[in-house]
């Protein structure tokens, strides 16, 4: 078993580090990157773990119906476009594979405007508000779901 | 380390709902004791079919836990009750700041809106959704990483 991952992350996600700290933590999406890696790693049947960003809405559809080709799992953070973008959820609804919805902080408890999500119906899980920590376990359950673990 | 672990009412046709058939609150609560153990946390699983238990365990036993998972659930009896602002509540009045929290839901409530998320004002509350039993394990994996970062 050959597994390809890929982790897309929206718009100023590439500021992780030194926006907003006291939300979002030090680390940069490098360092986050380095680390998913490193868990990876330690799974032999992973053979690929892309890490892209983007602050463009159109580039992360693109990304995901790329994906339906040869991608087993998806781990998606899109940051403010989670709450408004119908185009990320159609391309999500089209694309087969396992798919998790990832926040670094948990939007409900934020404000009003985040309080909806329109990839959450269109995803298989949720992941939010565990820190940037939430990356590792995302990847890690992700493998599990598709080594069809319990 | 105390970890209290709450499920709520309706557990069983949530179970069934979700399709999880391998799935029972017994294999749950072994799950979550032998996740806790490995990790040298204490586990204080629990479950009620009463909605004002959980409450009530939230406001007598919050204080003496080092982290809180829970899985509100929920029946149409105890949303009328009014439970789900009860929850935040009582998360409000006892959950110090610092707390380590998760809410756990076996399916993903947001894909047919059965269920909206707590939100508490005083607490960070972590949220995992739909990953079934596997959701448990890695609740108190996640617990264990923010306590280990917090000591």
């Amino acid at each position: 078993m050959s597994i390809k991952l890929l982790v897309i992350n929206g718009p100023n996600l590439n500021l992780l580090g030194s926006r907003e700290p006291e939300i979002y933590g030090y680390d940069t999406l490098a360092d986050i990157e380095a680390r998913c890696q490193a868990l990876v790693q330690g799974y032999p049947q992973v053979s690929e773990l892309t890490f892209r960003q983007s602050n463009h809405e159109g580039e992360l559809v693109t990304w995901i119906q790329q994906a339906i080709a040869d991608v087993d799992g998806i781990i998606i953070n899109a940051g403010a476009y989670t709450h408004t973008s119908v185009a990320i959820h159609d391309a999500l609804r089209a694309y087969a594979g396992k798919k998790i919805e990832l926040h670094i902080s948990n939007p409900h408890l934020r404000e009003p405007f985040r309080h909806v999500s329109y990839l959450a119906a269109a995803v298989d899980g949720v992941i939010a508000g565990l820190g940037v920590a939430g990356y590792e376990h995302a990847v890690s359950i992700m493998i599990d779901r598709l080594l069809e673990r319990t | 380390m105390k970890v209290l672990m709450l499920n709520g009412p309706g557990l069983a046709s949530a179970i069934q709902q979700a399709g999880y058939d391998h799935v029972s609150l017994e294999l749950i609560e072994q799950t979550c004791i032998r996740t806790c153990q490995d990790l040298a946390l204490e586990p204080d699983f629990r479950q009620s079919a009463d909605d004002q238990q959980i409450v009530q365990w939230l406001r007598q036993d919050l204080t003496s836990a080092s982290a809180l998972l829970i899985n509100p659930l929920s029946t149409q009896a105890a949303e009328a009750a009014g439970y789900a602002a009860a929850l935040v509540r009582a998360l409000d009045e006892h959950a110090p700041a610092t707390l380590p929290i998760i809410e756990v839901h076996l399916s993903n409530p947001f894909v047919d809106a059965q269920a909206q998320p707590l939100r508490p004002t005083g607490c960070n509350v972590g949220l995992l959704c739909g990953f079934g039993l596997r959701g448990y394990v890695l609740a108190i994996q996640a617990l264990h990483r923010q306590l280990a970062a917090n000591s």
